[in-house]
């Protein structure tokens, strides 16, 4: 699993936020909710909101946008977290609202303005490296998967949050999480081990 | 049922790898990390605002608390009656639903008499810029350390020093001088982190200034170069009314 609970500051401390968001801890891991304030849940997760926001769909000229539009929100109600559930869920519920709405009021937008270029795939100089033509290939297999196959995934495997928080917030049933999450498990390492030996063949060539 | 975790059956190294990767390359950029908290500080507001008669009858509270641009917006729709003021970025929050703050009503009587304050990103911004500030009441707490926005924070403050002092010069009823401001900003910083905030004031002085026809092309152009911009549908309510 490659997500961490909360991200590190730039001088490699730990940001003072105490929600435990990984999936290694009880399914409700206490929350230090009363040292939380909006300072510290930007620092410890504004990277988790980018992230999850271009996950659920927002384009890459709209992610700042929607993140800051995000931590509005999460300013209005931090006083509502309870620190029952994991800080990270609680974002998620929060980024998955405003993002949805933000597609819907983009489809409006383009709907009546047709201005817009959209942003272009334009030559990304990482792309010629090994590590960025992985994660194409994983996104691509991310983007083959239903939305909540590849929700569930991206917040357990990559995001670090827990299953049985992301089956609630999904609706999804507990036991079909974790077969769902397996099952994708394994074929990601099977595409995986297929594409490196693809590699490995067009190079014996 | 067994406590399970998110142990990583069925992830191979190689898959483990990879997803750290993608972790990596997803990754929320320095500068917009910077940009955003920006226009965070920019937006917020008490969060008790919602409180309305109790928060409007506090006289050292004030309305907009924020830096430059964000705020800007709200100093706009505060000098146009009774509008929405800044929590709500953009014009198709009420499409959040109950997760966006409720606009607030507020006549031109409780307009700020200073510029708002600028909260943790530069608080020396605040301090040597416009002393006169009332505190701002915001948080609930006090961040435990100061936010340590991984950007150019000398030219951020520098930047946000001249748009409060614009907003500060229109709150005080003089657009000529804030387009002074701006233009300084325009000349000092050109595409700064601040740029889209500064060119949304400036169709807000233009139309204080009686340049109604520019304040209209200023927003016009605006909406065309950031037609997704949250400002953009403010923008486009200024300087309207007959």
């Amino acid at each position: 699993m490659v997500g961490r609970g909360t991200e590190v500051g730039p001088a490699g401390q730990a940001p003072p936020v105490s929600a435990t968001t990984t999936a290694d801890g009880p399914p409700c891991a206490a929350v230090d909710v009363a040292g939380l304030d909006l300072a510290s849940v930007y620092r410890g997760h504004a990277g988790f909101v980018w992230r999850v926001v271009r996950r659920l769909g927002v384009a890459d000229a709209a992610l700042e946008d929607v993140v800051h539009d995000v931590f509005l929100v999460v300013h209005r109600r931090l006083a509502e977290y309870d620190g029952r559930a994991a800080l990270t869920t609680w974002l998620f519920g929060i980024a998955r609202g405003v993002a949805s709405n933000h597609r819907r009021g983009l489809a409006r937008a383009q709907r009546k303005l047709s201005v817009v270029e959209p942003p272009t795939g334009a030559a990304d100089p990482e792309r010629s490296t090994e590590q960025a033509q992985v994660a194409a290939f994983v996104r691509d297999f991310l983007q083959g998967l239903g939305e909540d196959r590849r929700l569930l995934f991206e917040l357990a495997d990559i995001e670090g949050l827990k299953v049985p928080e992301i089956a609630e917030t999904l609706g999804m049933n507990l036991n079909t999480a974790y077969a769902r999450l397996r099952a994708v498990r394994e074929q990601l390492s099977r595409a995986l081990a297929e594409r490196e030996a693809g590699a490995r063949r067009s190079m014996a060539r | 049922m067994t406590d399970r975790t998110n142990h990583d059956d069925g992830l191979s190294p190689a898959a483990r790898a990879a997803l750290a990767n993608l972790r990596a390359a997803d990754d929320l950029p320095a500068d917009a990390r910077a940009r955003v908290w920006a226009r965070i500080e920019a937006a917020q507001v008490p969060s008790d605002m919602s409180q309305g008669p109790a928060w409007r009858r506090s006289t050292g509270v004030i309305v907009g608390l924020a830096l430059a641009a964000g705020v800007a917006f709200a100093l706009v729709n505060l000098g146009r009656g009774a509008q929405q003021v800044a929590v709500a970025p953009r014009g198709d929050a009420a499409a959040y639903g109950h997760e966006v703050a409720t606009p607030q009503r507020v006549r031109p009587q409780d307009r700020p008499a200073v510029a708002p304050a600028v909260a943790t990103v530069v608080p020396e911004v605040a301090q040597q810029v416009v002393p006169e500030v009332v505190p701002q009441v915001r948080e609930r707490r006090e961040p435990e350390r100061r936010e340590p926005v991984p950007a150019d924070m000398s030219t951020l403050a520098a930047e946000t020093a001249l748009l409060q002092r614009a907003q500060s010069a229109l709150a005080a009823g003089d657009p000529g001088a804030a387009l002074a401001r701006l233009g300084e900003h325009r000349e000092g910083f050109g595409d700064g982190v601040l740029a889209r905030e500064r060119e949304a004031l400036r169709v807000t002085a233009l139309c204080d200034a009686g340049r109604r026809e520019d304040s209209r092309a200023a927003a016009a152009a605006f909406i065309r170069e950031h037609p997704r911009s949250m400002l953009a549908e403010r923008v486009q309510g200024v300087c309207v009314a007959p």
